[in-house]
């Protein structure tokens, strides 16, 4: 039987899609391997938690999976893919503030735990870093969704605005005004970490 | 609405590089006057900066085994560990079935039911033909209305050896040898 394979830069998401939809499981494997790790980060910075973050993009697999039919090729496949992991992410965050609506921690003030990236050397400038990291991630826990999910597309994802448009189904002028909006109030949460870096610098 | 609020709403487009040449130059001008949108752009600069620097994490080196189990394919000698998604309902009622069908066989021909048939001497009227019916029944009921006394206990005892009568008889010994005694 002839081994099929996979050249990461010539084959196209669309045309894996196409073949796992045509009964290739082997090309759904290369998507996962392709997108299980940017996902990861997309849905790790939403939800802010990494064990949840991972049963999410597992589950969007799932869904991939499950319903590889529903995918036209009118869409590009990441667009697919991002807008099923954001809307399990605004899904999970949801089922959260119900459960702290309900929860007795609700009277307490809560500090929450981060996944604070492995340090290999331990230099002082690393922490400082993993610090700085830890500081920027509470700044976007505290952003509205419809916020956070803009800023984590452009900033920490890099898309075009004109695909963000398509994940979140909204007009481009309103994902440019919420990407704007969004900068603002980060910029002025963590004023005093910029402050700080600027009067180092100078 | 004053001039900086205005101005405002266009921050992001100039760092991106979006702005037409009029309108950034419109921008740059009012920034040349103004220190706070300027230190306000500075900021919007490190924080995207920041963010596209921010460090990315990597997936569980299991992830994808356990995607796959989930898929149901795969290599699943090494899927033990986890859970199956998908429960069914077969094997339990299989199971119950075989239990159930183990324990009823057991109590039909358990010992606690003894199908005694045994015909007794014919010089003694003591237990006639009793079929199915439990020896300690017999023995508080029957045998001391009917039965004719007996020559000496021993030969009550070597009576119940006999007819392998188990425990819980020594009532009716007892009785019998009463009987003996009136």
């Amino acid at each position: 039987m002839e081994k099929k394979t996979f050249n990461k830069n010539k084959v196209s998401d669309e045309k894996l899609i196409a073949r796992f939809q045509q009964g290739d499981v082997q090309a759904f494997d290369v998507l996962v391997r392709r997108y299980k790790d940017q996902l990861l980060n997309y849905v790790f910075r939403f939800v802010g938690n990494r064990v949840d973050a991972e049963d999410i993009v597992q589950e969007t697999f799932l869904r991939v999976y499950k319903n590889k039919h529903y995918y036209k090729e009118i869409a590009k496949f990441s667009t697919w893919v991002y807008t099923i992991a954001g809307n399990l992410a605004k899904t999970e965050l949801r089922r959260r503030k119900r459960r702290r609506i309900f929860s007795v921690s609700n009277f307490v003030n809560e500090e929450r735990d981060y996944d604070i990236p492995d340090i290999d050397n331990n230099p002082e400038q690393e922490v400082d870093g993993a610090i700085t990291d830890n500081i920027i991630q509470r700044a976007i826990d505290k952003l509205p969704p419809k916020f956070k999910e803009v800023i984590l597309l452009r900033d920490v994802q890099g898309f075009a605005y004109e695909e963000i448009s398509q994940i979140l189904s909204i007009p481009l002028g309103t994902v440019k005004s919420r990407v704007n909006r969004g900068r603002l109030k980060l910029q002025e949460d963590l004023k005093f970490l910029f402050e700080n870096q600027t009067s180092h610098n100078e | 609405m004053n001039n900086c609020d205005k101005f405002q709403q266009s921050f992001s487009s100039y760092i991106d590089g979006d702005l037409t040449p009029d309108s950034r130059k419109h921008l740059e001008g009012h920034l040349e006057l103004c220190p706070r949108c300027t230190e306000t752009i500075y900021r919007m600069t490190r924080l995207r900066d920041s963010l596209l620097t921010l460090p990315r994490i990597k997936t569980s080196a299991e992830f994808e085994q356990k995607l796959q189990h989930y898929l149901g394919y795969g290599n699943r000698l090494n899927m033990a560990r986890y859970p199956n998604r998908q429960f069914s309902w077969k094997y339990p009622v299989i199971g119950f079935a075989v239990v159930f069908f183990i324990a009823g066989f057991f109590m039909m021909y358990s010992p606690s039911h003894p199908e005694v048939d045994f015909n007794p001497p014919t010089e003694s009227s003591f237990s006639p033909n009793i079929s199915g019916q439990s020896v300690n029944q017999r023995d508080t009921d029957k045998i001391p209305a009917t039965s004719q006394p007996l020559d000496t206990p021993q030969e009550a005892d070597s009576l119940y050896q006999n007819n392998d009568l188990e425990g819980g008889s020594n009532n009716t010994i007892k009785l019998i040898k009463e009987s003996k005694n009136r």
